[in-house]
């Protein structure tokens, strides 16, 4: 995944022109909508910065929408299916900017976990029910990186709405975008919080992406990783941490990566084979 | 019998989308189709320890989540035989009480409103109707705060587990929450004024309406189920009644009652449980001079605004109370099956899990509102084209109607009514 996207803001760039307000879309293939939700949940703002943006589609709220030249889409959902597919590379060819928001499209999210697990056993839960149901096939949800260029991610599940206002205002400003790619446990322990993992309690903190504040540890509850696995994440080392602390690594991993089991399971193989698969995934 | 199995109506609110066929001035075909790519969230669960779950079924959906999370916390207690505190149903009771607020003023403000004002969108409506669009932005503020300040987070909120909460309001954040919910209620009010006002279609819906019969302490997340026509059964009874059916054009399932036509939601609550309501929320209703039971399903918003004010009073009540955090819940494994069914925004969640000695889920299975109100849904759609058929309205006008009746039902997919394609074939 690209954590480090010096993204340029082409799309305002381009149109700096005085009455042109960027036209921007929210669209979504499979997940649970709560990312384009936290959207609308940004009350306080929400009519301030649709005053500033040409919202041209989100077909969730809105009857009329356009499916052409967006300047920003915001995309939720992993692809999931032949539709997600097409309609994904589609935007993709009528998009300057695309961001992926939230863990779904991100990671792939829950629904991920197929990669993972037995996918013949998970399948065969519903599958076996309704044996001459063949509609229900789907491809095994990946990222949306996998299969288009993204040119930012907002990650979390759900993406808090303070980090979608600011990618915003850089966006309309023109400014360089930011990620932030220090630990869960950089901004924990900024808040003074008492270690999980010091209490007995398993937590990926060490290994996962902040910029959340610590939000989970926070209420004593274990960081599971909704923003992925750090980009320079060190699992060998991050593992004998856990070990030298009491915990069984491996098994605490298999168990806890809920959001992400598809990085993770690249994170696993040697480094080299890593950075030339990212890499052409990259393109 | 076949047993209920709604696997996959979890995708629902993704993109539906409704087929209607007319020849000459008589309906031929009308099929409402749930096409969506597959999650598999009861296969995916399959072998998880009991406290992970949790955070995989809230992701079933975004605006419910907070059902999910108790429905799913409180079936895997049932199974393993975990009693909780009364703190901990009260405060379950609040977190679905602020779902509630928020999605209710989603709905009605953000996806009904607009198609009886006259918008595109909430968005468009914005310019002259800003005092109705900062209301609802101020009641899904509410709704989002008290989440967050309860659950951790304003979606998939995560200090509820099994056998507890991870973090309890302190009284300061109590206070601040009643303080907020007393100034809402105006505006609650004012919400359920509004709809009042609207004008509804002549139209009437013949079927049963099934909803929790609540208990006192947390009626929202406890209770038999009771239909209007005086069925009474226990949540873990569901299977041997509620039957579901594959339609060869859809990926979502329907279900009947027993071979009956029924639905859930705001309406069937109120049909079943009108006694309940709060004094404000009742005479706003006599107001209205509806008369009970409503049949009418595009009264299904107006239920949903009687229910804002009625809930704002309630969780008022309700936090009225001495939290406090007792450290972090435990829970001893035990080999069992649980369910729970709870009231979502939408109608009744079951969530239904056999969990094995070693902690470890066995089996699931989820049926969420939408999947059994879409029998409903459709069969409501088709009335509702006859009848416009034969009074010989305009094809646009009829498209409205029919679209305006699919959004009462506020079923999950709302995101894909408001985008609903209506292939309008003539011959």
């Amino acid at each position: 995944m690209v954590k480090k996207t010096r993204a340029k803001a082409k799309a305002k760039k381009e149109n700096k022109s005085k009455e042109h307000k960027p036209r921007v879309g929210i669209r979504s293939i499979t997940g649970c909508a709560g990312c384009q939700l936290s959207i609308y949940f940004i009350e306080d703002v929400l009519l301030e910065l649709l005053d500033k943006i040409d919202l041209i589609a989100a077909p969730m709220i809105k009857e009329k929408n356009e499916e052409d030249n967006y300047d920003i889409l915001f995309v939720e959902g992993s692809v999931s299916s032949k539709e997600d597919l097409d309609n994904l590379l589609e935007w993709r060819k009528k998009t300057k900017f695309l961001i992926a928001l939230g863990a779904c499209a991100t990671h792939g999210c829950m629904q991920s976990m197929k990669h993972v697990m037995n996918e013949k056993e998970v399948e065969d839960a519903i599958y076996k029910k309704f044996p001459s149901d063949n509609r229900l096939k789907s491809i095994t949800s990946v990222p949306i990186h996998k299969h288009v260029k993204v040119d930012f991610y907002i990650p979390g599940c759900p993406p808090s709405k303070e980090e979608i206002v600011q990618v915003l205002k850089w966006l309309l400003q023109g400014r360089t975008l930011r990620v932030y790619d220090k630990a869960v446990c950089h901004e924990c322990s900024l808040k003074e919080n008492y270690c999980l993992l010091d209490q007995g309690i398993e937590c990926l903190g060490p290994l996962m992406n902040g910029g959340c504040k610590a939000l989970c540890p926070s209420f004593n509850h274990p960081c599971t990783g909704c923003r992925g696995l750090l980009d320079d994440a060190n699992l060998e080392s991050g593992k004998q941490v856990l070990k030298d602390k009491g915990f069984d690594p491996d098994m605490m991993m298999k168990r806890m990566t809920k959001y992400n089991s598809l990085q993770f399971l690249e994170f696993e193989k040697k480094p080299e084979e890593r950075n030339v698969k990212e890499g052409s995934a990259k393109k | 019998m076949a047993t209920i199995n709604l696997n996959h109506i979890c995708k629902v609110e993704g993109h539906g989308s409704l087929f209607v066929e007319i020849k000459g001035s008589k309906l031929t075909r009308c099929e409402l189709k749930v096409v969506e790519g597959a999650r598999f969230f009861e296969g995916l669960v399959k072998g998880k320890r009991y406290d992970d779950v949790q955070e995989i079924t809230s992701r079933i959906c975004g605006i419910c989540s907070c059902a999910h999370t108790v429905a799913c916390l409180q079936a895997i207690e049932n199974a393993m035989g975990i009693k909780v505190f009364e703190q901990t149903r009260r405060l379950r009771e609040l977190l679905s009480i602020a779902e509630r607020i928020r999605s209710h003023a989603t709905h009605l403000y953000f996806l009904s409103l607009p198609d009886y004002l006259g918008y595109e969108s909430a968005l468009a409506m914005a310019k002259k109707h800003k005092k109705e669009v900062l209301r609802a932005l101020s009641l899904m503020k509410l709704g989002n705060n008290m989440v967050q300040l309860i659950g951790g987070k304003e979606m998939h909120p995560f200090t509820s587990v099994v056998g507890g909460f991870t973090h309890v309001p302190d009284k300061k954040t109590a206070d601040y929450l009643r303080k907020e919910l007393r100034k809402a209620l105006p505006e609650a009010i004012a919400t359920a004024r509004l709809f009042m006002k609207l004008k509804q279609p002549v139209f009437n819906a013949e079927m049963d309406f099934i909803s929790l019969n609540p208990e006192k302490d947390a009626p929202l997340i406890s209770g038999d189920i009771i239909t209007l026509n005086g069925l009474k059964i226990k949540p873990d009874d569901y299977t041997n009644y509620i039957d579901e059916e594959v339609m060869p054009y859809s990926t979502g399932k329907f279900s009947k009652l027993k071979g009956k036509l029924f639905c859930v939601g705001a309406m069937a609550r109120i049909n079943n449980n009108y006694k309940n309501l709060s004094k404000n929320a009742k005479k706003l209703f006599e107001q209205a001079k509806l008369k009970l039971p409503l049949t009418n399903p595009f009264h299904n918003n107006f239920c949903q605004a009687v229910e804002l004010v009625h809930w704002i009073e309630k969780g008022y009540a309700l936090l009225n109370y001495d939290f406090k955090f007792e450290g972090l819940p435990k829970a001893h494994v035990k080999a069992g099956r649980g369910v729970s069914a709870v009231e979502a925004p939408r109608g009744i969640l079951f969530h239904d899990y056999t969990i094995n000695d070693k902690g470890f889920v066995e089996k699931c299975n989820i049926i969420t509102p939408t999947a059994q109100n879409l029998r409903a849904i459709e069969t409501n759609v088709k009335q509702l084209i006859e009848q416009m058929l034969r009074q010989k309205k305009s094809k646009d006008r009829i498209v409205l109607e029919v679209e305006k009746l699919i959004r009462a039902y506020d079923p999950c997919f709302s995101c894909s009514a408001h985008f609903l394609k209506v292939k309008w074939v003539k011959r």
